[in-house]
């Protein structure tokens, strides 16, 4: 292998690896979004309950 | 024996950490693979640099789930599995590069001829340069295996060496490297052989005129010691250094006792200070007499040494250093037409040539005139 071809290869492997990286980042922020709105969810459940019971 | 792929990989599984990715730098860089161990390098940082980051709960993520009364642990237990694959993204990556960056570099068989110079790693891991004493042969093995003889460039070391395992030195390297490259020599390009057989006559101009210049120099320092200009220095120079010690046992003697004015007299110091000298001798009670031949030295002996001293330096000028300056002037002036913008070659070139005019120089003084001093003590003194 050339080193230019060394060079092309790692070029991909980083290409690859970012792809990879950023679609997990996606993922990661979306369990954390989702987490945070099942605990939106259960907040306004609470507040839901608190009211009916008011009522 | 050590090969470059295990190299490199020892250091790429252990590049984690600052310093061991310098280390992996500076043991790729003497293997010849600078640029793609900085590529390597450069990517497995980015890499590592997203991965730590993306693992990362953001600041205002974590605020968001503790004003919801949520819970950071769990937080990381709904992430577990997500930080799992990045870690094995990294390493994936890692792995991958690590074996671009083993896959042996191709050796260029046209280098393969005896005379290339080459670097090689030694069993212990030192890296030295080799000259190739054979050509390309192969062994008896099933699968036979190339190899050349080679002779390391210093030292006595002389071994086979398996075609693989030599390394080729950079161009650069190569051409600073070889003070007259053979322009037939396989490493150099085109450009670089035209270079070097510029190099090579201005070599061989510059050693014949300083061969000319050399083989005149015992005549010429002759010239110098016979010369009516340094006879009549050092004549004066002999006179006034005897007066000088004179007055310093005078003054010694007179002031010894006396320290709290005494001064720190030396045949130099006479230069400035003589009318403290002479205050001192007349505190210390020293006769008119006494005092003359101090307040006469400076008329006496020093001022017509100053002269003498001019004299023969322009003599000397003449006969010795006119010709080294039109030396040193056309090889300051030849190397720059032959170097142009290399000014670190053109540096080196000129260095050895000034240097090779005074060692020439200095051995023919003492082959010729070994007792004789051509720069007595009054040589750059000013005299008022």
């Amino acid at each position: 292998m050339t080193p230019q071809e060394q060079a092309q290869k790692i070029e991909e492997i980083y290409n690859e690896a970012i792809k990879k990286l950023t679609e997990l980042e996606k993922e990661r922020k979306g369990i954390i979004g989702g987490y945070i709105k099942e605990l939106e969810a259960q907040k306004i459940d609470v507040i839901r309950a608190s009211i009916l019971e008011n009522k | 024996m050590d090969s470059e792929k295990e190299l490199l990989k020892q250091d790429l599984n252990k590049q984690e950490s600052p310093e061991d990715v310098k280390q992996f730098i500076e043991d790729a860089k003497l293997l010849g693979h600078e640029d793609i161990a900085e590529l390597g390098q450069q990517k497995l940082q980015e890499i590592l640099s997203k991965a730590e980051n993306i693992e990362k709960t953001s600041e205002s993520q974590k605020s968001q789930v503790e004003n919801m009364d949520g819970s950071n642990d769990e937080v990381e237990k709904r992430t577990q599995d997500i930080d799992k694959k990045i870690e094995e993204v990294k390493e994936e990556s890692i792995k991958e590069i690590e074996a671009v960056q083993n896959e042996k570099k191709e050796i260029n068989r046209d280098l393969l001829k005896t005379g290339s110079v080459f670097n090689f790693k030694t069993s212990n891991g030192d890296i030295i340069e080799v000259k190739l004493i054979s050509e390309v042969q192969k062994t008896n093995e099933p699968t036979p295996r190339e190899y050349v003889r080679v002779k390391a460039t210093q030292g006595t070391l002389e071994t086979d060496v398996v075609i693989n395992d030599l390394i080729e030195k950079k161009k650069e390297e190569s051409f600073k490297e070889t003070e007259n490259p053979t322009p037939n020599s396989p490493e150099v390009s085109e450009e670089q052989k035209q270079q070097a057989e510029k190099i090579k006559q201005l070599n061989a101009e510059m050693t014949e005129l300083l061969n000319e210049i050399t083989s005149t120099m015992p005549s010429r320092l002759n010239q110098v010691i016979n010369s009516e200009s340094y006879r009549k220095l050092i004549s004066l120079n002999e006179k006034r250094n005897n007066e000088e010690k004179e007055l310093f046992n005078i003054y010694n003697r007179y002031t010894q006792g006396h320290d709290s004015y005494r001064r720190s007299f030396s045949t130099h110091g006479l230069d400035n200070s003589d009318y403290q000298y002479i205050e001192d001798m007349k505190t210390a009670g020293a006769s008119s007499e006494i005092l003359k031949r101090f307040e006469e030295f400076k008329e006496k002996f020093r001022k017509p040494e100053k002269i003498a001293d001019d004299i023969y330096r322009e003599d000397y000028s003449k006969i010795i250093n006119e010709d080294r300056w039109k030396f040193e002037r056309t090889v300051a002036d030849k190397s720059k037409e032959v170097f142009g913008e290399d000014s670190a070659g053109r540096d080196e070139f000129q260095k050895k040539y000034f240097d090779a005019y005074r060692n020439n120089f200095s051995k023919a003084y003492n082959d010729t005139i070994p007792n004789e001093n051509l720069f007595p003590n009054t040589m750059g003194t000013i005299y008022s």
